[in-house]
């Protein structure tokens, strides 16, 4: 079984970034691949 | 009481001058006894004289150089060619009287008001002094600050002299390129993200984002709280009121377009429509969400029912309770389903949600939403049908209203139909099969007598011949009456009625019926699906129902068995 992944306090400070600075509302993909972006940088 | 005294009368020159100048003024008081004492009593000068010469026998010159010796007492004024003697109770003259007198009268106060007072300098504010009880600590850390200052002193590193220290920094500035500066802070790292699947972040997004009071969300979409606009109440009832004057529930982009005045492709009806259904699903009492989350319907209290009325939905519900043992599969994991009417959907305008249904349509957005409003396209009528899934209740199970018309406009109960989903979870296409038109006396419940009848009926689509309840198949149903609530609620009160109405009488023997003409027939009173019947006549515990074992898929009912 594996475990499911867990957001730090940091990913989530980032993800709130992302909607701040979209000013739009944001589908949950788009916040997918706003960390996978972060990851791969 | 008013006292008056006689006022000391500063008289001057000589003897017989003061005598004159006391009488004068004796005379000219007693004229002058009413008026004030500054007030100037006049006399001429001529009645001055007579009055002396007559009285003291008194020369006109002696008298007037007499007035003249004691000119602080009387003031002598020419007027009118005559000469006056002034003088006042006082006995001052009123020249002087005005200079000495009035300095304080009305007059003087008002034009010479008295300077402002000066504000007095404020106190001086004490300063704080440290209570005096704390003089008794004076030395008490003196022996910590000198342990303070022997740890410096035998710290293992010797302070290099100034002169070396500034001689290596010369050195070291030397060395160094002319290059910025840069600092480099410890950065958190991100979580690695690249081994997790989408489905399994989308989860870790819910549980965190869904628990945070600063982000809002609706269905799919994530937007920051404060950055989400907020509905008046005056806007509220407005929407409330709309979707009342409209009679049906209404989507989120109708809302924003028609109450709002937003048009549609703005980058205001994006932010408008996240706010309407956001702030909307906290208002649980006005607003019920009954959409999907790519039709996003609204409906709010005393809205008229979407299908049928023969039958409460609550009691559709309750018939279809057997559809809660079937398997439930993955929401929306197929493209398209074909069916089969039966008469009690076409009755009634339904499509039990059963695990094929369940596998074509959306599951609900929540966990406390109850149905869905959903849109059924006919392309072959142009005709576009608002629809409701109720969706199954641990007591009830779940199916599909408001397609009466549709039905009842283009089919046949045995009609074969196709139901295909589209793009938008909440939009499908539905459509039949068309075929030649053709006559036929089929089945019908006429609703004024409550009776059977046969009627010709012509209809132009593929029907399913083994649901398809004609005269020539199932003659005895005419004249028949609809079963009481109470036998109908059983489903082998139901059976058994059917085996009488369409079976096979066998003397002695009971009815025989094959599982094809039941499953017809038996949905006339109350939906059953293949399984379910099948399940009822091979599990009844009375024996009544049983599998003939000389034929093919018949089953045989022995009346007076209690079922």
């Amino acid at each position: 079984m594996s475990n499911a992944i867990q957001l730090t306090d940091d990913d989530i400070a980032f993800l709130i970034n992302v909607l701040r600075s979209a000013g739009l509302p944001l589908t949950t993909q788009q916040l997918i691949d706003a960390l996978r972006e972060r990851s791969r940088a | 009481m008013v006292t008056s005294s006689e006022p000391t009368l500063n008289v001057s020159g000589t003897g017989a001058q003061k005598e004159i100048a006391r009488n004068v003024f004796q005379v000219m008081s007693a004229r002058g006894r009413f008026m004030a004492d500054t007030a100037p009593i006049e006399v001429t000068f001529s009645s001055v004289a007579g009055y002396l010469g007559q009285t003291a026998n008194v020369e006109e010159a002696d008298a007037l150089a007499a007035l003249k010796a004691n000119s602080k007492v009387f003031s002598l004024e020419e007027r009118d060619e005559q000469l006056l003697v002034i003088t006042t109770r006082l006995g001052i003259a009123p020249n002087a009287c005005a200079t000495a007198v009035n300095t304080h009268d009305f007059k003087a106060r008002l034009m010479t008001p008295l300077p402002k007072p000066e504000t007095p300098p404020a106190p001086p504010v004490e300063r704080p002094r440290v209570d005096s009880g704390w003089s008794a600590l004076e030395g008490f850390f003196d022996d910590v600050i000198e342990e303070f200052d022997e740890v410096e002193v035998t710290a293992e590193e010797e302070v290099a002299p100034l002169d070396e220290l500034a001689t290596g920094l010369e050195e070291l500035t030397a060395e160094l390129p002319d290059a910025p500066r840069t600092i480099t802070v410890a950065v958190a790292p991100a979580t690695d993200v690249s081994g997790v699947d989408d489905v399994e972040l989308a989860d870790a997004i819910r549980e965190r984002l869904g628990a945070d009071v600063r982000v809002a969300s609706f269905g799919d979409q994530w937007m920051l709280e404060d950055r989400v606009t907020r509905l008046s109440r005056g806007e509220l009832r407005r929407l409330k009121e709309y979707i009342q004057e409209q009679e049906r529930p209404l989507t989120d982009d109708m809302l924003v377009q028609d109450v709002f005045n937003i048009r549609p492709g703005t980058e205001d009806f994006d932010l408008m429509r996240f706010a309407v259904n956001f702030r909307l699903s906290k208002e649980h009492r006005e607003f019920e969400f009954v959409g999907t989350s790519g039709q996003r319907f609204w409906s709010t209290n005393n809205l008229p029912q979407i299908g049928t009325k023969r039958r409460k939905p609550n009691d559709i519900g309750t018939d279809l309770k057997y559809l809660l043992s079937e398997a439930a599969p993955a929401p929306r994991s197929v493209d398209s389903i074909d069916r089969v009417l039966t008469y009690f959907e076409y009755q009634h305008g339904l499509l039990p949600f059963d695990a094929e249904m369940r596998a074509l349509m959306p599951a609900a957005m929540n966990a406390d939403q109850k149905t869905a409003v959903l849109t059924f396209e006919c392309p072959q009528s142009y005709t576009t049908y608002l629809v409701e899934l109720r969706y199954p209740t641990p007591n009830r199970g779940g199916f599909v209203l408001g397609l009466d018309d549709f039905f009842t406009e283009n089919l046949v109960p045995g009609a074969l139909i196709t139901i295909q989903r589209t793009e938008n979870d909440g939009h499908y296409k539905v459509e039949y099969l068309p075929s030649s038109g053709e006559s036929m006396r089929l089945f019908e419940v006429e609703d004024r007598r409550q009776r059977y009848v046969f009627r010709p009926t012509t209809f132009a689509c593929t029907v399913d011949p083994s649901f398809l309840l004609s005269e020539d198949r199932f003659p005895r149903l005419n004249g028949e009456k609809p079963l009481d609530d109470k036998q109908r609620r059983r489903p082998e009160s139901v059976i058994s009625a059917t085996f009488e109405r369409v079976g096979q009488m066998h003397e002695g023997h009971g009815y025989s019926a094959s599982f094809e003409d039941l499953l017809a027939a038996v949905n006339i009173e109350r939906p059953f699906s293949a399984d379910y019947l099948r399940q009822v006549l091979e599990q009844d515990d009375s024996g009544a129902f049983a599998i003939d074992p000389d034929r093919d898929d018949v089953y045989t009912y022995v009346p007076g068995t209690p079922v």
